[in-house]
């Protein structure tokens, strides 16, 4: 930070210092690509409430708060919102009342919502009204009463009742006088001003200017010839670079080049550019809170970018530790748009620049809005008034029910809506949850001999694989655990050139694990990277690039291959990695790398590793003789946004390596002494296994099996072929999603299909990833298994029995619930505003720097989810299920602040499953309230194959009663 | 087999009389613009398919490959127009100005022309609704008809000159283009497009190519295609839609203007083709124009306006029609230009490229005003797309341009009897 | 069954393929029949799969026996009293190998793009535009007469600026494509002069046949060409538009800016290099603007810091070495450089999104460390030296700037003057402005 030396200006250099505190909790706190990690995209705003915020946030990040209108509209016409939905939270959200004596508000509202009035206004409504037959037939889509009761009033003649409600309507109009404005409130940067003037926008010509730099700034490896003087920060950098002679077609850089020699010969540290600058503008200190702030967001993507690598360097894809400072930032960016400002006012008369800026016309705003005689017209219609009844009314109480009617609001309705949208799913899924769990009460099904435990990241894509497995395998117990097994480690593989984070995104890993060949050294086949590095660079030169491209016809082979048989392709040119490895995981205390990590794991961390890790998944007694520990991660091509589908638990990372390292402990004779001190006894003949699924292509890869006991070899035959049997189940189901794989392929055909889709570079999604994510489970896999909860839930072992204190509980949500929501929002959020707080389509992205994605040729960098992942998502907040009691819970919501912020103010929804009743209660407004189910019956079926066999979209719950015949 | 007019003006008459009754049935102005835009189709159509000769008009491939476009134009027009701008006065003096000016071009006699060219004015001037536009209109066009008339009776070059003088104020050519232009803002788009886009004015030169010396022919098609330019510049600089699209319709009317000027044979005939064909597409670029307008009230194009969303169907046919009116390959006026080309321009390089440059300005407004009016972040308004019956005319109109430009020989082959003889010179 | 008769055969299978399906799709397209994604994926593949067949078969005719060509008059589109404007095709080997690439790599797009663009809105308009793009080079390609090419030409131009704006509910590629077209058409009025120009001085003069022209007209023809090429070939100082137009979906920069349509100019030239041959100062003037602009591209994509950019510049300098080695006369090598570097840039920029996958395989192989950059300069130069030329590198030489700073910004000026004058004019006779009013 460059604190200024003058004293005199300390006042103002506070002000501006907090203004930028202010903006960098605002600017989008995405990592770079490869440590993509799913968080809550308003996460500065989760100290207020949800539905607060969402709108308050809109209106910061000019973006959308909810869904459109016309999108739950469309939900609604297909039966994913009911009518009674609608009327609970109309009764909750709208005061009664009558509205100009003759409508009941919730009526008016319900009207309001199911029929939307079309915003016409000016030469627009002219067009339509004699266009169209608007004045001729009632609206379409009236209800049978609404339409006789208007057209009772001319005798059943449509066209004269019609015409004579629409002068009813023209008579009052006189009255009514003109609409509400809807305009925003202008913004507070000079370029708001001069757009409001008809100048041209100066972004368009800052933005290009100050995208290039910071892209030469923040390239992390692409361009050949790096910035120089990049050590000194981007501020300094910039000076450096603009302090030169030669600078042609850009008259409007002269200011700007005024203020660099000034600022290069005084030596002005960023935060005096920025005192000078926001003095130049003529901003009054009480003003730069919103001006800094809106000044970082018009390229939000890069400043944010600027202020995770300074809060962040770690997350950095090479470790460049550039001097990274929002302050910097905002210096240059305010520079040029005085710069451009000044440019833009040229010639204008006033000596400063905010003399001529007051001088600036007004231009009258684009009509807008909708006219209010139509709007009274429409009204009348859908409330079912003819213009007799409308007459009788009188001009006053017309004018009151117009009023009435404008203001409920777009903002107004569309979170109706959503409220209406949420409950439906709630019921959905609270109920079959207390109905299933009702069943398994009254009719208790046989515990089978449990042989095979298999724990599975908490991750709702693996909801799918382990009820299948259950199904085809019902000798296995399912566990989840969040899918780092409590490890947070930098790891190097064979593969790796350097290490990779496998840990929580919330910390930075302090110790280092290399997996090893078991025989020989690791062989790097140095010569064939760094001929393929020189072929690629030397494409794009000059001369080594003529000699490239002209043996470039051979590249016909690779591209037509990945093209048309992409398995093959990738088979071909798989890396040769020597396949018995181990991992070095063994402590010595002189060992530490470069980067100041610890490599290994001292024997009390791999004690408090393991002992935590199975308190976590409550497998504390009852081991099975084998356990296998999945880790997860999911690969694919052509895909950008590659990270976002690996574990979240592991901070973006491929958590195999976790499961493995785990497994290893756990199999350690010494720790599981240590253990059994503590309580924990796993028997001698209980053998670990550490695995990984890859999510994209349901492949299943177990680590170190020629360590695995003899005695243990046959039942690891046996879950090995359950397990294929399961993914084979899983890539089906997953398939009947993806719209362009025919619904009837086979088990067999849907694995070929995965595979291929993972290697496919043609291929957008190559797995959906977290999309309706919606549910988190915690507690007894008891009340979840058999259900069919369609790949929609976070699932987390608990076992209340073993917490009677809730200690065990609060260490779990403190991990589940802040992850899960961060998932969950992200989502949400990316779906809701696709392009606001999505990245749009992922199809013109376009890699820079290797830290993130432009659109095209150049953009800000975008933030959030790109439209292929979310596509199907619908927009839910997390509903948590919990099996302890609301004592239990609202302790650990009062004691974590983590949690209880998110569930105190709505970002998650609560429920606590009481494990005696199988009845449920909502935490709902500060206090938990029994839940009260509206549907009697479950559907029952016998497998999970038979009820989303030959379906697309969404598949309610249902009970599954027997397991599928293996085949 | 030939067929007597006289037939055929019975036939249409009597189906005019018919709209007569219809009209007292149902008062709806443009119902009777509609049918008789299609009877001049349906007459105009049969009489040239099947060679229709008239004792008093001149029918031949000038005059009667006119007709149907003319009328489907007609159609279109009536077809777009808003109701409030329909009244039956204007519909009457629409029409009547259609069938004056397809008489213009079947007139036998220079002396025959005057009288019907200044009626034309006239009716130009009673089509303008009045207050400005009439009153900016007056002037230019009572100097059109004056220098018209005259050089009806004047004869030889100096009478050629002034005809082509009066042509070029009644397109409304640079610099004489303020009344056309304002036009196109201040009176409704609709009747503007009625007014200029067929520019059936241009038959008051189109009979035979004109025969100037070789420095005033060098001189007149420099200055047509430097207008030319000046409208495309003047075109892209525009704030809206409709005044852009007047520029334009200006624009590429010196380039029909200077084709059917050119002496030589081969850029005549170009000049011909293009006349008739532009017309049309000028009256779908003009109507989709008007249509987008009425139901907005003015598009602004100093940013995008994005309105392929809300109006796919008009979207299609601007581009379409503004690719035929430039003569992108596939449509109609590819064929034509390239004639006009390699006529007289062929001779004279540095014409050559100013001619090319006006005609690749042309092209690329048409992709501006495109991506103006309908790229861009879609706008939150609400804007019906093209009804039934604007769809029909529109679509028929485009598939028709299309349908010449992929077999332009099947039109050719009707105007070359007419051409042969003058190709037999040196 | 003679040799040339089974070139004609195959080549207009060839070309008429790509050119039936646009116009089957275009005329659905039209009149608002959707089809289903499936039947659109097939109809791509199997018009390209006959289109490539036929070429493959093109190219093992005349290896089989070489020097093999043919021309074939389809149709006189036109024809009138000492004139025709012909459909006039000849099949020999430059247009065998172009023809083969447009098949080969349009094919593979097509099969590329119909998972990559499945649902998205604009996946019709893809696959009317691919094809009609394909329609284009062909005709390019395979074009005997220059107004053939020319139709050819505008066509590659509507369907590259259409697919610039693919993603038109965003400012920036509207923009870019409009740039784009205006570009191509301050060329294209080269390529039109000399299309009118060759017709009027050669009579009727085939490209296949080798046209030759001497004197003054002959060199005007050959500067127009070599103008009319540059702009395809984003030669300098029209650079600017090549990385802007990488807005579209990632297969449609590969295949426009990678891999054929900056082809297209230089393989103009390599057609009309019988013409060229004869004029050592249009070959100068070629070989100086290919090797300004080799300068310039290479220097710029140097610090180019987002992938498509590097691609777009790595394709502007091999295209500018291509121009190079036409005007040297290499034609040989010309169009054995043009298919190498069409193919490998189609598959770099395929996998272009794949990049920080490929960094960190890359990085695993040679275990560890930052990939090796450029140091030559950085040790040959003073740092003031070198951070001057950063930044006019990064400022890509300014030529955009100076276009739309100056050049544009001029014009923009008198014709807005022009304007004002008009309406100045039309408020005196009628006291109103003839701006827009509401009405």
């Amino acid at each position: 930070m460059s604190g200024s030396p003058v004293r005199v200006q300390l006042e103002p250099e506070a002000v501006l210092q907090s203004a930028l505190e202010h903006a960098r909790h605002l600017v989008p706190a995405q990592s770079p690509l490869d440590r993509f990690v799913h968080h809550n995209p308003l996460h500065a705003f989760e100290e207020e409430k949800f539905e607060e915020a969402v709108v308050h946030a809109a209106r910061v990040y000019d973006n959308e708060p909810f869904w459109s209108e016309a999108a739950y509209q469309a939900s609604y016409a297909e039966g994913r919102i009911w009518d009674v939905d609608l009327d609970d939270v109309l009764q909750r959200q709208v005061a009664p009342g009558l509205v100009a004596g003759v409508v009941e508000r919730r009526e008016l509202v319900r009207a309001r919502l199911l029929s939307p009035i079309e915003p016409l206004s000016g030469e627009s409504l002219s067009w339509h009204l004699t266009e169209t037959d608007a004045l001729e037939a009632a609206r379409h889509d009236l209800s049978h009463e609404a339409r006789a009761r208007i057209l009772a009033e001319a005798g059943g003649d449509e066209a004269r009742a019609i015409k004579q409600l629409w002068r009813t309507c023209e008579r009052f109009g006189a009255s009514l006088g003109p609409p509400a404005s809807t305009e925003r409130p202008p913004g507070p940067r000079i370029r708001d001003r001069l757009m409001r003037a008809g100048l041209q926008d100066p972004d368009t010509m800052v933005a290009p200017l100050l995208i290039r730099w910071s892209g030469g700034f923040l390239d992390h490896g692409v361009a050949y010839w790096p910035m120089a003087d990049r050590d000194l920060g981007f501020y300094r950098a910039f000076l450096a670079h603009f302090d030169q002679p030669l600078d042609l077609g850009r008259p409007w850089l002269s200011t700007l080049r005024t203020l660099v020699r000034r600022a290069r010969q005084e030596e002005w540290p960023a935060s005096r550019m920025c005192l000078h600058v926001l003095g130049q503008l003529g901003h009054a200190p009480g003003e730069w809170d919103a001006v800094v702030l809106d000044t970082l967001l018009a390229l939000r993507g890069w400043s944010g970018m600027f202020q995770r690598l300074a809060d962040r360097p770690d997350t950095a894809p090479e470790r460049l530790d550039l001097p990274t400072d929002l302050c910097d930032v905002l210096a240059i960016r305010l520079a040029l748009d005085l710069s451009a400002a000044e440019w833009l006012l040229r010639g204008r008369r006033g000596q400063t620049l905010v003399e001529r800026c007051s001088e600036l016309p007004d231009l009258p705003p684009e009509p807008s809005g909708t006219d209010r005689v139509w709007h009274l017209f429409q009204l009348a219609q859908i409330l079912g008034l003819g213009g007799l009844t409308l007459a009788e009314l009188g001009p006053a109480r017309a004018g009151a029910l117009l009023e009435a009617s404008e203001g409920i609001g777009e903002i107004h309705r569309r979170q109706l809506w959503h409220s209406a949208y949420e409950r439906r799913f709630r019921v959905e899924y609270l109920d079959a949850i207390t109905l299933h769990a009702q069943r398994l009460l009254s009719e208790p099904e046989p515990e089978p001999e449990v042989r095979v435990q298999c724990s599975f990241c908490i991750d709702d894509r693996e909801e799918s694989l382990r009820r299948l497995l259950e199904e085809v395998a019902p000798w296995v117990e399912t566990l989840g655990i969040a899918g780092n097994y409590g490890i947070s480690m930098y790891y190097q593989g064979v593969e790796h050139g350097h290490p990779v984070a496998l840990g929580p995104a919330g910390f930075e890993p302090r110790h280092l694990v290399i997996e090893q060949p078991v025989h020989g050294a690791l062989q790097r086949s140095r010569w064939k990277g760094m001929l393929r590095h020189n072929l690629d660079v030397g494409s794009q030169t000059l001369l080594r690039g003529a000699m490239v491209t002209l043996g470039g016809m051979f590249s016909a082979v690779p591209l037509s291959l990945r093209l048309l048989a992409p398995k093959i392709h990738a088979r071909l040119t798989r890396r040769d990695l020597p396949t018995q490895t181990t991992l070095l995981t063994e402590a010595h205390d002189d060992h530490m790398d470069h980067h100041g990590l610890a490599v290994g794991f001292t024997f009390e961390e791999k004690v408090e590793i393991v002992r935590e890790t199975l308190e976590l998944m409550s497998l504390v007694r009852g081991f099975a003789p084998l356990v296998v520990c999945l880790g997860h991660g999911s690969s694919s091509m052509n895909n950008p946004h590659e990270a976002a589908h690996d574990c979240g638990a592991c901070g973006g990372g491929r958590g195999g390596p976790n499961a493995r390292v785990f497994a290893k402990f756990a199999n350690d004779p010494e720790v599981r002494r240590a253990l059994a001190r503590g309580g924990i006894h796993i028997p001698d003949q209980t053998w670990f296994v550490g695995g990984y699924h890859n999510t994209a292509d349901d492949a299943v890869l177990m680590f170190d099996l020629d360590r695995v006991p003899a005695e243990h070899q046959a039942l690891l035959g046996e879950i090995r072929d359950a397990l294929d049997e399961a993914r084979r189940l899983d890539a089906l189901e997953r398939c009947r999603k993806f719209e362009n794989v025919p619904l009837d392929v086979s088990p067999e055909q849907a694995l070929e299909h995965v595979e291929n889709r993972d290697e496919d570079l043609a291929q957008p999604r190559p797995e959906y990833g977290h999309c309706t994510n919606a549910l988190c489970l915690v507690g007894r896999r008891a009340w979840s298994k058999g259900l069919f909860l369609d790949r929609r839930a976070f699932l987390c072992s608990y076992d209340p029995d073993v917490d009677p204190d809730g200690q065990i509980l609060s260490r779990l949500l403190a991990m589940a619930v802040p992850v899960g929501a961060g998932i969950n929002l992200e989502y949400w959020f990316s779906v809701v505003d696709a392009t606001g707080y999505g990245s749009g389509t992922k199809l013109p992205h376009n890699i820079t720097g290797l830290v993130g994605v432009m659109d095209g040729h150049q953009s800000d960098l975008r933030t959030g989810l790109p439209w292929q992942m979310v596509e199907l998502h619908e927009p839910v907040r997390l509903l948590c299920v919990v099996e302890a009691s609301p004592q239990v819970l609202l302790e650990i919501a009062s004691s974590n602040p983590d949690v209880g912020r998110l569930v105190t103010n709505g970002w998650v929804q609560l429920a606590c499953l009481d494990p005696e009743t199988g009845t449920l209660q909502l935490f709902d407004d500060g206090a938990f309230r029994p839940w009260e189910i509206e549907n009697t019956t479950l559907p029952r079926v016998g497998s999970s194959l038979e009820w989303f066999r030959g379906t697309r979209g969404f598949l309610p719950p249902a009970s599954i009663t027997s397991t599928v015949e293996a085949s | 087999m030939t067929l007597e007019l006289e037939p055929v003006l019975l036939v249409t008459g009597s189906l005019l009389l018919l709209v007569g009754w219809l009209a007292t049935y149902r008062p709806d102005a443009r119902q009777i613009g509609v049918v008789a835009g299609l009877i001049v189709t349906v007459g105009g159509a049969t009489a040239w398919l099947l060679g229709a000769t008239s004792p008093v008009l001149l029918l031949d491939d000038v005059s009667l490959p006119r007709m149907p476009l003319i009328g489907i134009g007609l159609v279109g027009i009536f077809a777009v127009m808003p109701r409030r701008h329909a009244r039956v006065g204007t519909m009457a003096v629409l029409i009547a100005l259609a069938l004056v000016d397809l008489a213009l071009s079947a007139v036998p006699s220079r002396e025959l022309s005057g009288p019907l060219w200044v009626l034309s004015t006239l009716l130009t001037w009673l089509a303008l609704p009045s207050g400005p536009p009439r009153q900016i209109a007056w002037p230019y066009l009572a100097l059109a008809a004056g220098t018209g008339l005259a050089g009806t009776f004047l004869g030889g070059s100096a009478g050629a000159g002034l005809l082509v003088f009066a042509v070029v104020i009644r397109l409304g050519i640079f610099p004489f283009h303020s009344w056309i232009i304002s036009a196109y803002t201040l009176a409704p788009t609709t009747i503007a497009v009625a007014l200029a886009a067929p520019m059936s004015c241009i038959a008051l030169v189109a009979r035979h190519p004109m025969s100037f010396d070789v420095s005033v022919a060098q001189a007149l098609t420099a200055y047509l295609a430097t207008a030319a330019l000046i409208g495309g510049g003047l075109a892209v600089v525009q704030r809206y839609l409709a005044r852009s699209v007047a520029f334009f319709t200006v624009g590429v009317q010196a380039l029909v203007l200077l084709g059917v000027l050119d002496a030589d044979h081969i850029g005549h005939l170009g000049g011909l083709i293009m006349w008739t064909l532009t017309g049309l597409a000028l009256t779908g670029v003009g109507l989709v124009a008007a249509a987008l307008r009425s139901r907005t009230g003015g598009i602004r194009i100093d940013s995008y306006a994005g309105l392929i969303g809300s109006a796919p169907t008009f979207g299609t046919l601007f581009l379409l029609f503004g690719l035929a009116a430039v003569g992108a390959p596939g449509t109609a006026d590819f064929a034509s230009e390239d004639l006009v080309l390699h006529g007289g321009l062929a001779h004279h390089a540095g014409l050559l490229l100013l001619y090319i440059a006006a005609v690749s300005v042309h092209g690329y407004v048409v992709l501006h005003l495109f991506y103006k009016v309908f790229f861009g972040p879609p706008r939150k308004i609400s804007l019906r797309d093209a009804l039934p019956r604007e769809w029909m005319v529109l679509v028929a109109m485009g598939a028709l341009l299309v349908l010449a430009g992929l077999a332009p020989q099947l039109l050719l082959d009707g105007w070359l009897p007419m051409i042969e003889p003058l190709a037999v010179g040196p | 069954m003679t040799i040339e008769f089974l070139l004609g055969l195959l080549g207009l299978i060839a070309v008429f393929m790509p050119v039936a399906a646009s116009l089957v799709m275009g005329l659905l397209w039209l009149f608002g029949i959707e089809l289903a994604e499936a039947t659109i994926h097939r109809i791509t593949a199997t018009t390209f799969s006959i289109s490539l067949a036929a070429c493959l078969g093109i190219l093992a005719a005349i290896v089989a026996r070489p020097g093999a060509s043919t021309i074939v008059t389809l149709a006189h589109w036109v024809v009138v009293p000492s004139y025709a404007l012909e459909a006039r095709f000849v099949f020999d080997l430059p247009a065998g190998v172009l023809m083969t690439l447009t098949a080969l790599l349009c094919g593979l797009i097509g099969v590329f793009s119909a998972p990559y663009l499945h649902l998205d809105p604009g996946f019709r308009r893809f696959f009317v535009l691919l094809p009609l793009f394909a329609a284009g080079m062909m005709a390019i390609a395979a074009g005997d007469t220059l107004d053939l090419v020319y139709a050819g030409w505008e066509v590659v131009g509507i369907a590259s600026a259409l697919l610039i704006a693919y993603f038109n509910e965003r400012e920036a590629p509207v923009r870019h494509g409009l740039r784009a077209f205006a570009v191509y058409r301050v060329c294209d009025v080269a390529l039109l002069a000399a299309a009118v120009l060759m017709h009027h001085h050669a009579h009727d003069p085939s490209l296949g046949m080798g046209v030759r022209l001497e004197g003054g007209a002959g060199l005007t023809i050959a500067l127009l060409l070599v103008f009319a090429s540059m702009g395809k070939a984003a030669a300098f100082p029209f650079t600017g538009w090549l990385p802007r137009a990488m807005e579209g979906p990632t297969p449609s920069s590969a295949i426009f800016y990678g891999a054929l349509s900056i082809h297209a100019g230089p393989f103009l030239l390599l057609r009309s290099w019988p013409l060229l041959a004869e004029h050592p100062i249009a070959r100068g003037a070629l070989i100086a603007i290919g090797v300004v602009t080799a300068i310039h591209a290479t220097m710029v994509g140097r610090v180019q810091t987002d992938v498509k950019c590097l691609l777009g510049y790595a394709s502007v300098t091999q295209a500018a070495v291509i121009l190079v080695e036409i005007g040297l006369g290499w034609t040989g090598l010309a169009l054995a450089h043009m298919t190498g570097h069409a193919i490998l840039r189609t598959w770099q920029l395929l996998r272009a999104p794949s990049l920080l996958h490929d960094h960190h395989e890359l990085v695993g192989l040679i275990g560890g460390g930052r990939p090796p950059r450029g140091t030559l300069w950085e040790r040959m130069l003073p740092p003031r030296i070198q951070r001057w030329g950063y930044r006019i590198a990064l400022e890509r030489w300014f030529i955009d700037d100076l276009a739309a700073n100056r050049l544009l910004a001029s014009l923009t000026a008198l014709f807005r003057g022009l304007d004002a004058l008009d309406q100045r004019w039309v408020e005196a006779i009628s006291g109103q402005r003839p701006e827009e009013v509401r009405r």
